[in-house]
């Protein structure tokens, strides 16, 4: 596509006279100045004989569309029966009829058919920014210079005024305007340029609603963009009657641009009350700043941007629901009834696993009792994993601040909660926490033999309401009186970590902190524990080691994933009730 | 101030906390602690007996339903139709009366009858 670079001519003028704009003045210093550029793939025309147009009809005859230079034809043969009354009795009026039939003929032979809709065409944009002419707006430097050159008749009379007069464009930049002139001077330039805006209700473009609440903005030609930036610096915002700085002073550095759509349907055609600004905007569209493509780019379909989402998260199937049969017994006890550590979950706890509900602690043991049931056997992390139940952590904070003389003792009651198991030999140990009414994780990681780095504690908690601080504090401490009261019997005989990370415990054990998805509502820390556990399990090593770390990231699964987890324990929870009610 | 409730064969007598527990070998004492509470009750209940009994005395006096608390015993789970035989319970052994925990819900909430 070849690129000419065009001088502005203006095509009122009697003289030919260069006209120089102040661009430091009309615009950011940081911006580049836009040329106006016409674009051509085409070889130009041989410029046709010089025509006189009156003042309302400086297009081109090639610019019309069929229909358009039909109802010219026909115009100018109606105005032709008043001839002998016209200043030069018709003649100018003959020429251009014949001039229009000439174009019309021509594009009989040709056979090339303008579009229907020239308002539909769009102005690309060039790197600068500049205005670009459509293919079929294009016309070539001489068509121009021929035009240019033509006196118009009506203004011949009067040879003697020395006012020179100046190009609609340029009139925007040099004097002062009012808001209405500086608007229509815009839109008489941009029809110049054969792209006038066309109206619609209230003067903006119709507006696409979405199923989700939001709007899809239609595609804007990039002049018609440019025109509400320029529109929305010259009148005042609703927001804001204070402001009358124009647009262009306080116009970010930032290379995107920013529109805003407000939600009043008011049927006011009046150009002057179609505000760009608004306090509270409702929707945002955004799309390229069209002086940061270096490029002419094809426009794509605009996107609708929610805000509130940190990323545009691919839609998942959720799993459905399953009905509640009815004449279920009233509880069951998973895996059974004779297992020492067996939970309790009644037809009523299934109500907390209804959208928008908190999740209660039968449910939550339930869920972690289920997972370490279902770990596959091929995963051998099911084995060197030790899960605490919901009311561990408030027993555990007791136990590290008792304050009694008897502490030892304390403890060592303390101690039977995990009777007969080897903490230390663990290569996890899951903690879930429940305080001020939420619920988060503690994952204690315990290194191998082989391994010198010490324990690491991870504090996984969705909101981060949590104080981290307090809550890793009491764990350690109860890593350390149970190191302490290991420590007491021969147990350094056969070591389950290395003996150098055993000897200094106490001061082996850190914390890393690792960021992990958020919850985007208040009520969904529990699935969100749970996916934690259940995410864990699947992908953690045998052990973890600090470049295992990585694996933790707020981008680590997509929230509506952990959500969808209360279906899940849900649909899990009445087959198991079935099976029960089934078996007895 | 020890309470007896006999139902039937089944005998649960709550004893003050300072009194000094006599090891009987039909009786056991279990001391129930809440959570939010500081002290324990302690319960003088029939080695035969079932639990239930004193898991609905204790939920009376706290002015709560039953089966609102979740009694453990060294993080294990209680039902009520066990026996401390069942359980290997000794004397002064303690259980802990949990409260169901939710996120949006929690002890402070409920108003305890004094």
């Amino acid at each position: 596509m070849t690129k000419r670079k065009k001088e502005v001519i203006d095509v009122d003028c009697s003289e030919k006279k260069d006209f120089v704009i102040d661009w430091s003045s009309a615009m950011d210093k940081e911006d580049e100045v836009p040329e106006l550029e016409i674009v051509n793939t085409t070889k130009p025309t041989p410029p046709p004989p010089p025509t006189f147009f009156s003042d309302d009809q400086t297009d081109s005859p090639k610019l019309l569309t069929d229909r358009d230079l039909d109802e010219q034809l026909e115009r100018k043969k109606a105005i032709l029966t008043l001839g002998p009354g016209l200043p030069d009795k018709g003649e100018k009026i003959r020429l251009k009829i014949a001039d229009l039939e000439e174009e019309k003929q021509r594009r009989v032979l040709e056979g090339s058919k303008m579009e229907v809709d020239r308002s539909s065409k769009v102005v690309s944009s060039t790197s600068s920014g500049s205005d670009v002419l459509p293919q079929g707006n294009a016309v070539s430097k001489d068509t121009s210079r021929g035009n240019a050159d033509s006196k118009d008749t009506s203004r011949q009379g009067n040879a003697d005024s020395k006012e020179v007069s100046r190009s609609t464009f340029s009139a925007v930049f040099s004097k002062p305007k009012t808001d209405s002139q500086s608007k229509k001077a815009f839109g008489k330039e941009l029809e110049d340029l054969g792209c006038e805006r066309r109206k619609h209700k209230a003067g903006r473009k119709p507006v696409t609603r979405l199923s989700n609440g939001w709007r899809l903005l239609p595609d804007v030609g990039k002049a018609e963009h440019s025109a509400k930036q320029f529109d929305s610096g010259l009148k005042e915002s609703k927001g804001n009657k204070k402001s009358k700085e124009p647009y262009g002073k306080k116009r970010p550095m930032e290379s995107s641009t920013y529109s805003l759509i407000d939600d009043d349907d008011d049927d006011d055609d009046d150009d002057d009350n179609d505000t760009s600004g608004h306090e509270t905007p409702r929707e945002w569209s955004w799309e390229k700043s069209p002086s940061q493509s270096s490029r002419r780019r094809k426009k794509s379909e605009d996107t609708v941007i929610n805000v509130d989402e940190e990323e545009a998260q691919p839609s998942t199937v959720a799993e459905q629901a399953a009905e509640l049969p009815e004449g279920l017994q009233e509880d069951i006890c998973y895996p059974t009834r004779d297992d020492p550590h067996f939970v309790q979950v009644c037809l009523k706890d299934l109500e907390c696993l209804a959208p928008r509900e908190y999740l209660t602690s039968p449910v939550m043991n339930f869920y972690m009792r289920f997972l370490q049931q279902q770990i596959s056997s091929s995963n051998q992390i099911s084995a060197d994993c030790h899960f605490f139940n919901t009311y561990f952590y408030k027993k555990l904070s007791d136990a590290v601040t008792y304050k009694g003389n008897d502490k030892d003792a304390f403890f060592v009651r303390f101690r039977r909660w995990w009777k007969g198991i080897d903490l230390f030999r663990k290569a996890y140990i899951f903690i879930p926490i429940h305080e001020d009414l939420h619920w988060s994780l503690v994952i204690v990681c315990i290194p191998d033999k082989k391994d010198e780095s010490g324990l690491t504690i991870l504090h996984l908690d969705s909101l981060g309401l949590h104080s981290r601080k307090s809550i890793v504090e009491n764990v350690k401490r109860f890593l350390k009186d149970e190191w302490n009261y290991l420590n007491q019997d021969d147990y350094s005989l056969d070591l389950p970590i290395s003996e150098k990370v055993w000897k200094n415990l106490p001061r082996r054990i850190s914390e890393a902190v690792v960021q992990v998805p958020q919850q985007k509502n208040d009520f969904d820390c529990g699935p969100f524990v749970l996916f934690f556990i259940k995410r864990f399990i699947e992908e953690a090593p045998q052990r973890l080691k600090r470049k295992d770390l990585g694996m933790f990231d707020k981008k680590w699964f997509r929230p509506d994933e952990a959500s969808a987890l209360r279906i899940k324990i849900r649909n899990t929870l009445i087959e198991l009730f079935r099976v029960s009610d089934q078996t007895e | 101030m020890s309470t007896t409730s006999r139902v039937g064969s089944n005998e649960v007598k709550m004893e003050g906390q300072k009194r000094k527990v006599v090891s009987d070998p039909t009786h056991v004492t279990l001391k129930v602690k809440g959570q939010d509470e500081e002290d324990f009750r302690v319960f003088w209940v029939r080695r035969n007996a079932k639990l239930l009994k004193m898991m609905e005395l204790y939920t009376k006096m706290r002015g709560i339903e039953w089966n609102t608390f979740r009694f453990l015993f060294d993080g294990s789970r209680i039902r009520e139709y066990h026996t401390p035989d069942e359980l290997e319970r000794k004397d002064g052994d303690e259980i802990d009366a949990m409260l169901c925990q939710q996120s949006g819900f929690g002890p402070s909430s409920i108003k305890f009858r004094v």
